[in-house]
């Protein structure tokens, strides 16, 4: 007979948290192939320790809110419980015998020895959580693969803070950025993805068959790996952008824009976003400048369009930013038309910094084929120069960069993580 | 504990700022600077910029939604 008994959310405080004993709670789901390998584990050791130790199971998808509770996000979650409250490790995804038994040992000895770290072993393992990132995670979780998504901040990368998305395909064309990627989020976790964001990532090594990837708390490890780390915005590295982050100096319209109601700005580029978020702050400002080093925007010429009919918007092709001044705030920049060199000062209350985005790559340096610019290099089916790790969305090094390549991208990479690791029968 | 979040409607950050504090059961004032000229000043002048989110957890200002800074205050 199983020593393992099946538990709803409402017996959780009888059973667990007033139990004399230890105990251990595992979180399962039905049709999970992972936990399918754990639970007879789970069960063999339960028979084992039974005297010490309650084994416990809990219907991950039956009881929402206390999985919720102890922010249980994969199937299976193993976490031990001692005196009413949270005790030792947790351990996730797939979990061998000797590490459940050696961690079962510390617990009734009322110690935490063996396992320092967290640790994860999953599939494909995907770092960042923007379009790229969670498109890979909807397309190999749904393939059965174990798979969790790590990122360093809340998952949505540039397009979280995007205001409206006029081109994503089947969307109204008005979507707000934030909803886009969280419709993603959402389908990506009901697949059975597992998303672990706001982690601080030390270090990744490839060199092995099996990768790892380290944050300060948990060590992860899996065969396979997508890159979709994205990109940041690229700074114009002149005299006072520095000393005036914030105070004048932005990289953000849809977060700051309203602070310069009936305000002069300053909108640097001529790209997509540069001409969107430009119109974008005409709803605050009463005048907004375009500063673009070119004689030509390469935005949408539908949004070029836009910018042109609008009235509050001036365009200065040719012309670069040499320095933003002030005092305590910015109040001017300095101004250099390029055609005739000629510098000039004009006054401006906040400069916003649209001039293309820099790949998050500084952490596979050394590891994969990454060129001068710090794009990884893939081949066509996004493979970089590691067996094993794929690359997608902006952090690769490509032509075109839109949310629906990113998308393209995200599903590539997954798709051949998932015959990657067919060859090892996973 | 008081704590006040500085934000905009269209601000992603400020949205996850306001979800974070929501998630670990922090109860927050909710200041819209878009809509309030009176309290988007109060913000500059504690923060000493213009950038959301900025959060005030009993009077330590937190500008952007630094994560490890906002677990900080809240333990103490």
């Amino acid at each position: 007979m199983s020593k393992v008994i099946e538990i709803s959310g409402k017996e959780f405080e009888s059973t667990v948290l007033n139990s004399g004993l230890p105990v251990a709670v595992i979180f399962y789901s039905n049709d999970c192939p992972i936990c399918s390998s754990v639970m007879p584990v789970f069960e063999r050791l339960a028979s084992e320790f039974c005297e010490k130790m309650l084994f416990v199971r809990v219907n991950k998808d039956q009881n929402h809110e206390l999985s919720k509770k102890y922010h249980i996000k994969a199937s299976s979650t193993i976490v031990f419980f001692r005196n009413g409250k949270e005790f030792c490790k947790t351990l996730s995804g797939y979990t061998r015998r000797p590490e459940l038994k050696c961690v079962i040992e510390d617990v009734i000895g009322n110690k935490c020895e063996c396992l320092e770290r967290n640790k994860t072993e999953c599939d494909v393992l995907i770092l960042g959580g923007g379009p790229a990132g969670l498109t890979s995670a909807i397309y190999a979780a749904r393939s059965k693969l174990f798979t969790v998504v790590v990122d360093d901040s809340m998952v949505g990368g540039q397009v979280a803070s995007t205001y409206q998305v006029a081109n994503y395909p089947g969307t109204n064309g008005v979507i707000r950025g934030i909803d886009l990627v969280n419709n993603m989020k959402k389908q990506a976790m009901d697949f059975g993805a597992q998303i672990d964001d706001m982690q601080d990532v030390i270090q990744v090594d490839f060199s092995g068959e099996i990768k790892k990837l380290q944050t300060n708390k948990t060590d992860y490890y899996a065969r396979s790996v997508i890159i979709a780390t994205g990109a940041t915005p690229r700074k114009l590295n002149i005299e006072g952008e520095e000393t005036f982050a914030g105070k004048g100096v932005h990289y953000c319209a849809t977060c700051d824009g309203a602070f310069y109601y009936d305000a002069n700005v300053i909108v640097v580029g001529g790209g997509d976003a540069a001409v969107e978020e430009a119109i974008f702050l005409t709803r605050f400002a009463k005048k907004v400048t375009v500063v673009h080093r070119r004689d030509h925007f390469t935005a949408t010429k539908s949004s070029q369009e836009e910018l042109l009919k609008n009235p509050s918007i001036e365009i200065l092709f040719n012309t670069e930013v040499k320095a933003i001044n002030g005092k305590d705030f910015v109040t001017g920049v300095t101004l250099m038309d390029n055609k005739t060199n000629e510098a000039y000062e004009m006054d401006t209350d906040g400069i916003f910094i649209y001039i293309g985005m820099q790949p998050q790559s500084n952490l596979f340096k050394g590891q994969i084929e990454i060129d001068d610019y710090g794009y990884i290099i893939t081949d066509e089916n996004l493979q970089t120069s590691v067996k094993g790790v794929f690359a997608a969305g902006d952090v690769r090094r490509k032509e075109v960069r839109q949310i629906t390549t990113a998308v393209g991208d995200g599903s590539v990479a997954a798709i051949m993580a998932g015959r990657f690791l067919a060859a090892y029968g996973v | 504990m008081k704590v006040t979040v500085y934000s905009t409607p269209t601000c992603p950050y400020c949205v996850m700022a306001k979800d974070y504090l929501s998630e670990k059961n922090i109860p927050f004032e909710d200041v819209d600077v878009s809509a309030d000229p009176a309290r988007a000043r109060e913000m500059i002048q504690k923060s000493g910029q213009r950038g959301v989110p900025v959060i005030d957890i009993d009077g330590n200002i937190i500008i952007g939604f630094d994560r490890s800074r906002i677990d900080e205050l809240i333990n103490q």
